[in-house]
């Protein structure tokens, strides 16, 4: 019915601009007595008066800055400007830490506000059991070959055990003392070997040396002997990587944002001068392994220790975010992203440490300071013992001292439960009170399991619980910090909420889309949408904050897997 | 407390010898407490938002408009007879008269499309999933206010077995349920959802409603006894029931503004009018029937969910605060109404310069007319059906936009448009992810390759 018409293009062309003129200036102006036009109209003039003002302001400002900034001497001189700066109006800082190098400024991610955070102060606790176990890491062969037997004594650094079909799996005692039980679970597997700890320390001589000074043969045997080898987490997949595999690069980030994640800052601290030497030593035998290709992520919001910053051998990257900031999966995104065919293995700052100071005294040195966390424990602190030691020997005082604190009634107390985690609340392994640390955390995270039910929990939220969603009231108030239960707060359901993930992902990655891909084993799109940049910890945010309860870690290694097993 | 617990515990049916019992028993037990599950390895704290929470907002957020919904059908059936012209006289009565229609809607909705779900979920043996909250709540929303219960009940069952359950439940769906409910009246019956009779309820009448026994004319309408004040005689001589009391009064039709406006343009919306006698000083007092004030405060004829403008738009806001809704979408889609309504008032003036036409209602009133609000703060962001990326929705809202101004009013027969669109974006909304996906599937490539 429009074609018909004579001409129409000339016409519509002639009738925007009437249209334009009549239809949003003049007819809304003139027509008084209604009352929509009139609130456009005004409000649009009322903008841009607003804005013109703001224009005169800034120009105003910038000028008189120009200006005396040409007089004054040094930067420090400048006149205050008299529009508030971002960082007055919002607290950013404007990172004198990292200098002039490029900062990445990540924005997406969550904090988790948590209770219970370690007291800065290191002690010496007495631990009587380690246990050495093959099921910390991934892709082990259920049943190794044993190198020592029961009531065995072992020095420090003695081999114990090693995998069947990978020769770099060597398993090394972190004390000396005697092998008190191999332990077996399922179909004869073997989930612990146990270790007494004796009182008189023996080690085992791997050699000094400078590893400046060694080939890379040379420096991956003397870590596959040490077992510090097993430390190194291969990228993708995240497997202890084969001897002969060459890295890409080795990456190291030096903070942690976890929630209640221990400072390496201060862990390096109290390790003082010779733990800054050790750490330089061991990226130096880094550097062997990997020529020019060790990478340091820093934390640009805290000052690092001197230790990282003045570090050399080793490129830097300024990082400054929230959590997952400090995972190196997602520093890596941004700096080194992981192809299919890339390998990057990497460490963490005090295994770093411990790979120095086996250069430097030729002794193993497997203890590491590890944070006490989580609201229930009283005198949370860090406390310095073997990698693998027994919990109990660690936290059973300072848990029954909480609990004989606690001034619940007696009913109350005894239908609570507790859980202990090796590791952070988000990825971190429950374990009893009986059983051992994971040879590589750091971290102890103590909480109350949440295993009540909550009348209309779902509708009328009862207590204080952590929350990205501003309908729990609770996460409107930033200075609140909660005492977290382990209750799911709602069932498993279908994913529906969109979007979620993303907001807690400062990446260029569709986990909830990645993770559809891997629930319908759909290959390419799994490559494609990046499971090769990610690991469990770096999706542990989204489990967290998942409305559909769904487990996202479970489900994301369940695709590694599927990947590895694939090619 | 501890008590119903306990009696919870105890009566708690066996799974395996009576699925169907124990779904009814997980659905309360559930309702009425938090789970007490615990994490597993993985993460050991979770969010305090779940699904049944996430839902229940939606349904908070619609409350407003629901009330002032209500209020209004008691308002239009009372104003059509001449009776409580204020907006606030009689209130009550109007509130009443309100829930009387909407009540057995709902409970219908519920009692079909619950009991499906309920029997879905005992068959595949998981618990009962809080989607059909939203969805149950949604349809008697943009359902005319006279439709027969059985037309519901169907629609809602054909919503929830074809749209939902077909696909595999909560989170599956491609289609959003509560719109298909809607479409599925739209074509199988459509004499009930469309025209001028069927947007103002005139008469309580359970025959009618149940039965659908007879389609009333505005004749029969206009000849109805006269039986004093609402409610004082509740059934006619026929045993009929009725609230309404009066002959339908002078120069009242039941046309929507939207109606109007398709068949002459914004100055017949304008130019509508009806006259209330005073009983007592027995004046006469003109009324404009649609003035700005009424759009915006939805005093018109309607499904309740494009009356009250400031309640959707109260109810979008805490949506979109609370990011239980999409704001890009929600955002997109105005851009996209108001981009297309601009350019078709341009064309407006090019091809009929000297008429009025409907393509040439301001772009802003087109806005206030009919359901876009409620479509965009309810409809277009279910998150299921939307599309699931962030740059997605904006493609995914601004495309329901653009393309329900295009139905609404370019089409010949049927003066709205976003039901129609919000489906048809559905279809779509996958295709818009899989483009993202794939941009950042190839920018994940480049960059590895720069490696």
């Amino acid at each position: 019915m429009f074609l018909n018409r004579p001409n129409p293009m000339k016409r519509t062309f002639r009738n925007i601009l009437t249209f334009v003129f009549f239809n949003l200036v003049a007819t809304p102006m003139f027509a008084a007595d209604d009352s929509v036009s009139t609130v456009i109209v005004f409000s649009s003039l009322a903008f841009v008066i607003v804005l013109l003002i703001f224009l005169a302001l800034i120009m105003g400002d910038q000028s008189i800055r120009i200006s005396r900034s040409t007089l004054a001497k040094n930067k420090q001189d400048l006149p205050p400007s008299f529009i508030p700066s971002k960082k007055e109006i919002f607290g950013i800082n404007d990172d004198p830490i990292a200098g002039d190098a490029k900062v990445h400024v990540l924005e997406r991610g969550h904090k988790i506000k948590l209770d219970g955070r370690a007291d800065v102060t290191l002690q010496h606790p007495e631990i009587n059991l380690v246990s050495v176990r093959p099921t910390d890491y991934v892709g082990m062969q259920p049943i190794p070959k044993m190198l020592v037997a029961e009531g065995d004594s072992v020095k420090i650094g003695q081999k114990l055990f090693h995998d069947r079909k990978r020769d770099s799996f060597f398993f090394t005692s972190p004390v000396a003392g005697k092998v008190k039980e191999i332990r077996r679970g399922a179909k004869r597997a073997i989930t612990d070997v146990i270790i007494e700890v004796s009182k008189r320390n023996s080690y085992v001589d791997f050699g000094s040396g400078n590893p400046k000074s060694m080939d890379r043969e040379g420096v991956a045997e003397k870590l596959i002997e040490s077992g510090l080898w097993l430390n190194f987490i291969e990228r993708p997949f995240g497997i202890v990587p084969d001897r002969s595999t060459q890295p890409d690069a080795i990456y190291i980030s030096t903070f942690d944002t976890a929630p209640l994640a221990p400072d390496y800052n201060q862990i390096l601290a109290w390790q003082g001068i010779e733990g800054k030497a050790h750490f330089q030593k061991g990226l130096d035998a880094l550097n062997v392994l990997a020529p020019d290709q060790v990478h340091l992520g820093l934390n640009a919001s805290e000052q690092p220790h001197a230790a990282f910053t003045e570090a050399e051998n080793a490129t830097k990257h300024w990082f400054k975010g929230i959590h997952p900031t400090g995972n190196p999966g997602v520093q890596l995104h941004h700096v080194r992203p992981i192809g299919p065919n890339d390998k990057v293995w990497t460490l963490r700052p005090d295994d770093v440490v411990m790979i120095g100071r086996l250069f430097e005294t030729g002794k193993l040195h497997a203890k590491r300071i590890v944070a006490l966390t989580g609201d229930c424990l009283s005198d949370k602190a860090y406390v310095e013992v073997p990698s693998g030691s027994a919990i109990g020997d660690i936290v059973k005082e300072r848990f029954d001292s909480f609990m004989a604190a606690d001034d619940r009634d007696a009913d109350e107390k005894a239908e609570t439960s507790y859980r202990i985690v090796s590791g952070n609340v988000l990825s971190g392994l429950q374990i009893n009170g009986e059983g051992f640390l994971r040879n590589a955390d750091a971290h102890v995270t103590v909480l109350e399991e949440g295993d009540k039910h909550e009348m209309f929990g779902w509708l009328l939220p009862s207590y204080p619980r952590p929350s990205i969603n501003p309908t729990i009231p609770w996460s409107l108030f930033s200075f609140m910090t909660f005492k977290a239960n382990t209750n799911t707060h709602g069932e498993l359901r279908g994913f529906v909420v969109s979007g979620q993930y993303e907001s807690v992902t400062p990446m260029d990655l569709y986990p909830q889309h990645l993770l559809k891909s891997i629930l319908a084993e759909d290959f390419e799109s799994i490559e494609g949408l990046g499971i090769y940049e990610v690991l469990e910890e770096d999706l542990a945010l989204c489990e967290f904050v998942c409305t559909s309860k769904q487990p996202v870690q479970e489900t994301l290694r369940q695709g590694l897997n599927f990947i590895m097993s694939q090619r | 407390m501890k008590l119903i617990r306990n009696f919870l515990d105890r009566i708690e049916p066996d799974k395996k010898s009576s699925p169907f019992l124990h779904t009814l028993w997980d659905g309360f037990d559930t309702f009425l407490y938090a789970p007490a599950s615990v994490t597993q390895n993985g993460v050991h704290i979770r969010d305090g938002m779940d699904l049944k929470r996430t839902m229940i907002h939606v349904v908070l957020a619609m409350q407003l408009a629901f009330i002032a919904g209500v209020v209004n059908i008691g308002h239009q059936h009372y104003t059509a007879f001449g009776m409580y012209g204020g907006a606030f006289q009689g209130i009550g009565w109007k509130f009443a008269y309100g829930l009387l229609q909407m009540l057995p809607l709902i409970i219908v909705v519920h009692i079909v499309g619950l009991g499906i779900e309920f029997f879905f979920a005992a068959k595949k043996g998981h618990s009962i999933e809080e989607g059909f909250l939203v969805s149950a709540f949604l349809i008697p929303m943009i359902m005319p206010p006279d439709v027969p219960l059985w037309m519901v009940a169907i629609a809602t069952a054909f919503a929830v077995i074809v749209a939902k359950e077909a696909f595999g439940g909560t989170g599956m769906n491609i289609l959003n349920i509560a719109l298909t409910a809607r479409v599925f009246v739209f074509f199988a019956y459509p004499s009930e959802i469309s025209g001028e009779i069927c947007w103002i309820s005139y008469d309580y009448n359970v025959l009618h409603s149940l039965l659908g026994i007879k389609a009333h004319t505005v004749d029969y309408l206009a000849n109805l006894p006269n039986g004093g004040l609402a409610f004082e005689s509740m059934f006619d001589e026929t045993g009929q029931f009725i609230a309404n009391s009066s002959v339908l009064i002078d120069g009242w039709s039941g046309a929507t503004p939207l109606g109007l406006a398709a068949n002459g343009g914004w100055s017949a919306v304008q130019e509508a009018s009806y006259t209330i006698i005073d009983p007592v000083t027995n004046k006469a007092e003109v009324f404009q029937q649609y003035s700005t004030t009424n759009l915006l405060m939805g005093v018109m004829p309607g499904s309740i969910g494009e009356m009250n403008k400031i309640g959707v738009i109260a109810g979008a806001l805490i949506l979109a605060v609370s990011g239980i809704g999409s704001w890009r979408i929600m955002l997109s889609m105005v851009l996209g109404a108001v981009a297309v309504a601009i350019l078709m008032n341009i064309m407006g003036e090019t091809f009929y310069p000297n008429q009025d036409h409907f393509i040439k209602v301001p772009w802003y009133y087109q806005l206030f007319m009919g359901s876009f609000f409620f479509a965009m703060a309810f409809m277009a962001t279910d998150p299921v059906t939307a599309s699931g990326t962030d740059l997605g929705k904006l493609f995914y809202g601004f495309g329901i936009g653009a393309i329900g101004m295009v139905v609404r009013v370019l089409n010949p027969a049927y003066p709205e448009g976003w039901m129609l669109a919000i489906l048809f974006m559905n279809v779509f909304a996958p295709l818009i992810d899989y483009f993202v996906l794939q941009s950042n599937i190839k920018r994940r490539e480049a960059r590895v390759q720069v490696q």
